[in-house]
């Protein structure tokens, strides 16, 4: 039995590490990389895999219960709403006039 | 002091400089046009005087901002030090207001949820005027940035009229919308409901409404909700929210100063119907906090919100 739960507490805590280091991969790629997009592309990774991550390892380490349920609801809604939000933001950069690293395109009519 | 030289690197390395060389060859669309940095030694000289003033007044700002951030720290430090240990034996136990609330809560207001029971109860006053600040907020913006009609009904600012709204035609924008709308509605709508009985309450679930009426607005335009949402529905709902909750706290008051027997059942606590007037109350914050921040997206988005006046 005891092997078993230090079976389970090592994949958990694996799993979290993981996605720690997607967070943290995030957050200094927003602030090292220079203009929006590349931004947004380390902000997303974070807020998707990451999180995906975080969350399995603390489902693996809760157990089932109710919270299960709502871990995953919350999964649920972070992948929908945040990989739209970083789509709206590429829309409205390429809309604008901005090639995809980040410059504005000079329009030679 | 100096930082090691590792983390100095790392600390530069995270705020954007390049540490390491990047190759001048590296080629393709993201590597092209490396934003190249100034060299320092090869600064436009400027004017000997006017320099000399802005490093001045720079060597001034982080002086002052030093002394500034050093001051606050030792003021909270000896603050803080000052403070009586935690669980110590010479504590001030006899914090009356608070044992109140945490003790009676139940039995006189009738809220599981001890915050509600205190901003809707004990405090009820403070949320009034909390949601009167939000109407006159909205009525100041109505003021300042309402868009004029002419008597013909067309807008005062023809580049207005002539601009279409932005509804951006965009797939996967609506089907996210589409999906996550009514469940935002609902869950907004479980918060203000639930109140009393867990954390949530009228503020932040009528957060929740109007930011799913924002979001419903951004995916299919605001035709089908102009139709609903007037100026005048606006006014009615928040000005009937308002008065309820007037009436029905002024009632309570009255009656508990007095000594009177106000009439309004507790309940039992832990039912949704329970908590006396709190459940009434959260839906009157509610209704005003969604109608208000709807109004504050479409006043200052498009200068005005339902089709006439």
């Amino acid at each position: 039995m005891t092997v078993l739960e230090w079976i389970r507490f090592l994949i958990g805590a694996a799993l979290m590490l993981g996605g720690s280091f997607f967070m943290i991969t995030a957050v200094i790629g927003n602030f090292r990389f220079r203009n929006a997009p590349c931004r947004m592309h380390a902000a997303g990774l974070g807020d998707t895999l990451g999180i995906l991550l975080l969350f399995v390892g603390l489902l693996i380490l809760c157990g089932l219960s109710v919270f299960t349920l709502k871990l995953i609801i919350i999964v649920l809604l972070l992948w929908m709403t945040s990989p739209v939000a970083s789509h709206m933001i590429m829309r409205m950069q390429i809309e604008n006039g901005f090639t995809p690293d980040g410059r504005k395109e000079n329009k030679k009519k | 002091m100096k930082l090691p030289r590792f983390l100095a690197v790392f600390l530069n390395w995270v705020e954007g400089e390049e540490v390491f060389p990047v190759p001048e060859q590296a080629s393709g669309p993201f590597h092209s046009e490396r934003i190249k940095k100034a060299d320092p030694k090869k600064k436009p000289q400027t004017p000997g005087r006017k320099k000399d003033h802005s490093k001045l007044l720079s060597a001034l700002y982080s002086a002052l901002s030093v002394i500034v951030c050093l001051t606050v720290i030792l003021t909270l430090l000896t603050t803080v030090s000052w403070l009586p240990r935690f669980g110590g034996d010479h504590n001030p136990v006899e914090n009356e207001v608070y044992t109140r609330y945490v003790e009676r809560e139940l039995e006189e207001a009738g809220a599981v949820n001890t915050v509600a029971g205190m901003i809707l109860d004990y405090r009820a006053f403070d949320t009034l005027g909390e949601s009167n600040v939000l109407f006159i907020a909205v009525c100041s913006v109505i003021i300042l940035l309402r868009a004029d009609r002419k008597k013909d009904g067309s807008l005062n600012i023809p580049e207005l009229e002539s601009t279409p709204e932005e509804k951006p035609d965009d797939i996967i924008f609506r089907c996210a919308a589409m999906i996550l709308m009514p469940v935002g509605l609902v869950f907004g709508i479980y918060v203000v409901l639930n109140g009393h009985l867990s954390a949530g309450g009228g503020f932040s679930g009528g957060a929740i409404i109007g930011a799913s009426m924002i979001l419903y607005v951004r995916a299919f335009g605001s035709e089908k909700l102009d139709k609903v949402f007037t100026f005048s529905t606006y006014k009615w709902i928040t000005f009937a929210a308002l008065i309820t909750y007037t009436l029905l706290k002024t009632w309570s008051f009255y009656t508990g100063a007095n000594g009177l027997e106000s009439g309004i059942p507790l309940g039992k606590p832990g039912a949704i119907l329970s908590a006396g007037l709190i459940l009434p109350l959260n839906i009157c914050v509610g209704l005003v906090v969604a109608c208000t921040m709807y109004a504050f997206y479409s006043l200052f988005s498009k200068g005005g919100f339902g089709n006439g006046q």
